[in-house]
């Protein structure tokens, strides 16, 4: 088994290990902690692996949102890489973690034509996936009502949740429930290709997708629970199945909790442990967040020869990305970061470069 | 046909009152390649005229209306002919008064078959919603209960166990009583009390509730059922008295409709064809290429519609220094009969042929049929081939051209079927009148050799005349050029000769080599022969140019390579044979496998099972591989001697604004 897993894996690992070493370093985040605006990140970011993807962007422009989808167009060039390296079934997978991105860009779009925008000015907001995409995207942004975009992505995961969630949008008149459904569908979709996958990639995969299911789960709750005032009984019907540590009865349990410490009092002892520090709500998704990368860092030590270790290495460059866009975004609005110790202290501790780096 | 269309190119400057009669002249003779004066001097200094963008857009919004009536009634396409021409500035009106009557006439119906459609659709879905609950429901009972609050509809089965969570901690109770389109139908119970959080339990699971009309909430679930199906039959007398007028109305505007839709269309491309052309002060100019034969035509036309008000300039390609300085490419009509027409495609896939280089179109469908033929050769495969591009002929008017050449590999196939004596692989049925291919495999590779040194010798031969039409001189005298070709004849002439009466004599060795000598000297040494003996240029500066020596290594290695290839590219020929041969071989495999089942049980019947799908299996695998081998050996053994390529097709009228249509 170990052997198939080295013929299959060989050059994917040495492509993952290759890339890994372009992911920033503690020393990198210190140093673009200290940055003063917007144009210095930039100017920190063009030495390092993103340069590519920062010299493709508009002269002279540096507004947050396209500085942050030229990242997200370097991460779709990881996908493009190790999606050719990996066996067919694990490429699943990794597509299937692709999708999200697609979600995201079928939200948008919705939201878009809810709100009227022409397409020419939606294109701008979007992932720029390429080829990676699965949505008819020209047909999309010429759609002008929802139900005309909801038959442009018939061929896709998305359709049918789309047109069971349909008659709740028309009832509500809010796009949440369409939402949820392309939010859902995907999830689903992920858990779906983890069970298609060779014995060997299976477990691992398995954990992997499992804390990330957790991890969404939790910051959904603590979002519609104490920002969106949802009530517990519809809460409990957005939970996503599969999670590795919480299941639908003990989130059932998390949904009608009445206040943060019985939320926490409730919640299993490593996730107890995770957010011991958690003083309010919106500080459960950062914490989280934290967890699930010293996880990921972990897959670095553990099996090799498996398809985790790219999922691993991709989600951690997705939360770099993320991380780099928080900073982005404190930068533009005129805040220093100093400001912001707690920030600081988040950015210049990320736990990088898989599990050398981290510090539970 | 070796040459392509003549062309001219014409410039035309009229005033701006005739140009819409102008234009839809130039649309009438559709032969006309425009050329964008945006993109030419006057146009760069912003002469260039515009089109009346209000306008166009009145015609795309008729043309979207047009479009859905000739849905809306299911009128069939057909061949349109107009009288007369289209000038849009007057047609509009016409379209106007025209399409507002049409209107008045389609819309209630269409209008009514639609709502129709929809009311039935509706009643069908709530009819199906229905069947699944027992037919001695009264659910307006069930709405008069003082303490229960229910609710029947349908969720994703996925979301079931988590409503059901969702719920644990009210009374309640959820009856799955069916599955519609990958969702449960349920009905949920709860106690009045917990109506609230009944409701957000089922807003959160994408509950889509079970729409019954509250005047029909009456009498039993059974009741209600026969109530749907009394208006479903309602509906569809309405339907059918609708359908009829439908049909009436497609009898009497359908050639109507179809007829405006192309003057729709004609006048919209003139309108756009405008953008081509230039404008100075009250003046349009027009400038194309028109085939020389349909110029004095054009003019006189011309001159009619404008009283002779037109300047009419007409200039040939060799007077343009645009085209001598290779600026300009003059497009390339073909100019084939209607059965080589087909191949003008293949040929296009190469590349398109420069004006004064030789139009392979034909040499390629001669050639092409004939290897086609020697390697397809069976009257019962070449039959159904034939019968195949007849059907795509009449049955699928875009492909017609593909059910032209496939009629034409068919007749080949029957050919050389009728030549080998092999009737779907059965070798005893008919006479061969040549040979049979797998009794004399050594003659057959000679005859495919000698196909070979045909089409090379083809190839070198038309390589010649385009170098001298394209004045390449110092070409000739390289390996690619006539010393290349004089040098393959020799090797032909002497293979040749030692094929039919044996070794060369010694004399013969003699004049060979000595030949060879001298054709490959003529070959290494081409470039400072050229430049001393027909440039003129000084012995000293010609021998003492920095790289000199390292041009002649280069030539000499060049040489080699082209020689090298002119022999492979023979020998390449070979797989005509072979490919005979596998033919011959697969019918002998096939025949093989129904011997072997015919002595099982019920054998005759898959014995001939076998021929049936062993014959469909031949002919469409192996013509598919047969016809990539013809290709490859068209493009890379015969094109690739003389074809340079690099010329701009001809564009007509039409499909030069659908092009710019697409660009905008």
């Amino acid at each position: 088994m170990m052997m198939t897993g080295v013929f299959q894996y060989s050059f994917a690992h040495a492509k993952t290990r290759a890339l890994r070493g372009g992911l920033l370093k503690p020393e990198d985040w210190r140093l673009l902690s200290r940055c003063q605006s917007v144009a210095e990140v930039l100017r920190f970011l063009s030495g390092t692996p993103y340069a590519v993807a920062i010299s493709r962007l508009p002269q002279g422009k540096s507004d947050v949102g396209l500085i942050s989808l030229a990242l997200y167009s370097d991460l779709f060039s990881d996908y493009a890489k190790l999606l050719k390296a990996v066996p067919a079934k694990s490429a699943d997978l990794l597509t299937a973690l692709l999708w999200r991105y697609d979600a995201e860009n079928l939200k948008t779009v919705l939201r878009g034509i809810r709100q009227a925008e022409p397409g020419s000015g939606m294109r701008f907001l979007l992932y720029d996936m390429k080829r990676l995409s699965h949505l008819p995207m020209t047909a999309l942004l010429r759609a002008q009502r929802i139900p005309e975009a909801i038959a442009c992505v018939r061929a896709t995961i998305f359709y049918t949740p789309l047109v069971h969630a349909l008659p709740q949008f028309k009832a509500r008149g809010r796009l949440f429930p369409l939402e949820m459904a392309v939010d859902t569908a995907t999830f689903r979709h992920l858990a779906e290709c983890v069970k298609a996958l060779a014995r060997r990639d299976r477990k691992g995969a398995d954990d992997i997708i499992g804390e990330l299911i957790d991890v969404e789960n939790l910051c959904w709750l603590a979002r519609f629970r104490h920002y969106y005032g949802l009530s517990p009984e519809e809460i409990i019907n957005y939970i996503l199945p599969g999670g590795r540590l919480l299941g639908i009865r003990r989130l059932a349990g998390l949904a009608r909790s009445l206040d943060l410490a019985s939320f926490l009092g409730a919640l299993p002892l490593p996730y107890r442990n995770a957010l011991a520090s958690v003083t309010d709500w919106p500080e459960i998704s950062p914490l989280c967040k934290r967890r699930f990368v010293i996880q990921l860092g972990k897959v670095f030590t553990q099996a090799l020869f498996q398809i985790r270790l790219q999922m691993a290495y991709l989600l951690l460059k997705e939360m770099e990305i993320e991380r780099l866009e928080g900073l982005l975004s404190i930068l533009q609005m005129g805040l220093n970061m100093a400001a912001f110790p707690e920030r600081l202290a988040e950015l210049s501790s990320f736990p990088v470069r898989g599990g050398a780096h981290v510090q539970a | 046909m070796f040459k392509p269309e003549k062309l001219v190119r014409i410039t035309i400057q009229v005033p701006a009152r005739f140009i819409s009669a102008v234009t839809a002249v130039l649309a009438g003779f559709r032969l006309l390649h425009l050329i964008r004066i945006s993109e030419t001097h006057p146009g760069h200094w912003g002469y260039v005229s515009e089109t009346d963008v209000d306008l166009l857009t009145e015609f795309d919004d008729f043309l979207n209306e047009i479009e859905s009536f000739l849905k809306a009634l299911q009128v069939p396409p057909q061949a349109v002919d107009l009288n007369g021409p289209i000038i849009p500035e007057k047609e509009i009106f016409r379209l106007r008064e025209r399409v507002t009557e049409v209107r008045r006439e389609v819309k209630p119906v269409s209008g009514g078959l639609a709502d129709a459609r929809q009311a039935m659709a509706g009643e069908k879905t709530l009819c199906e919603k229905l069947n699944f609950l027992p037919a001695d429901i009264d659910l307006a009972r069930l709405d008069q209960c003082r303490f229960v609050h229910w609710r029947i509809g349908l969720i994703p089965l996925q979301g079931l166990e988590k409503l059901d969570e969702s719920l644990s901690e009210v009374h309640h109770a959820l009856i799955h009583i069916g599955t519609l389109e990958q969702r449960a139908v349920v009905v949920a119970f709860g106690l009045r009390a917990d109506r609230s959080v009944l409701e957000n339990a089922l807003k959160g699971a994408f509950f889509e509730t079970i729409d019954i009309p509250g005047q029909e909430v009456s009498g039993t679930v059974g009741e209600m059922i026969a109530g749907i199906h009394s208006r479903m039959a309602t509906l569809n007398r309405q339907f059918e008295s609708l359908e009829q007028k439908r049909e009436g109305l497609q009898k009497k505007l359908g050639a109507e409709l179809l007829t405006l839709r192309e003057k729709i269309i004609t006048a919209h491309n003139i309108l756009s064809a405008r953008r081509f052309f230039g404008k100075i002060k009250g003046t349009h100019v027009i400038s194309g290429w028109i085939p020389v034969r349909l110029c004095d035509t054009l003019r006189k036309e011309l001159e009619k519609t404008t009283e002779g008000q037109l300047i009419f300039e007409t200039v040939s390609p060799e007077d343009l220094v645009e085209v001598r300085r290779g600026i300009v490419n003059i497009p390339i009509l073909f100019n084939n009969p209607l059965l080589i027409r087909p191949f003008e495609k293949l040929t296009g896939l190469y590349g398109t042929p420069r004006y004064r280089e030789v139009e392979p179109t034909l040499f390629f469908a001669l050639s092409f049929l004939l290897m086609f033929g020697m390697m397809f050769g069976d009257v019962g495969h070449g039959a159904i081939l034939f019968a195949m591009g007849y059907f795509v002929f009449r049955r699928f008017y875009t492909y017609m051209d593909y059910g032209i050449i496939l009629m034409e590999c068919g007749f080949f196939a029957v050919l050389f079927g009728f030549l080998y004596g092999s009737l779907f692989g059965l070798e005893d049925v008919l006479p061969a009148l040549w040979f049979r291919p797998m009794d004399d495999i050594p003659y057959f590779m000679k005859v495919v050799l000698g196909l070979g040194a045909v089409l090379v010798s083809l190839g070198l031969v038309l390589n010649l005349i385009n170098s001298l039409r394209l004045k390449e001189y110092e070409r000739l005298l390289s390996a690619s050029g006539l010393a290349g070709a004089l040098f393959y004849w020799l090797l032909v002439g002497a293979g040749l000769k030692y094929v039919f009466s044996g070794p060369l004599l010694q004399a013969e060795w003699s004049v060979f080599w000595g030949s060879a000598a001298i054709l490959l000297a003529v070959m290494i040494f081409h470039r400072p022969f050229y430049r001393l003996l027909i440039a003129g240029e000084p012995f000293a500066k010609v021998i003492g140019e920095k790289g000199f020596f390292t041009g002649i290594a280069e030539s000499a290695v060049a040489s080699l390579d082209d020689l090298m290839r002119y022999l492979t590219h023979t020998v390449s020929f070979i797989r005509v044979a072979a490919f005979a041969l596998a033919h011959a071989a697969l019918f002998a495999a096939v025949f093989a496998i129904a011997d072997l089942v015919a002595h099982a049980k019920g054998g005759t019947l898959f014995y001939w099972l076998v021929l049936i799908i062993g014959n469909g299996i031949i002919i469409l695998l192996e013509g598919l591989v047969v016809s990539i081998q013809v290709i490859r050996l068209e493009y890379y053994e015969f094109f690739s001697k003389f074809f340079r390529g690099g010329g701009e097709t001809f564009r007509s009228f039409d499909q030069e604004i659908r092009t710019r249509e697409r660009e905008l």
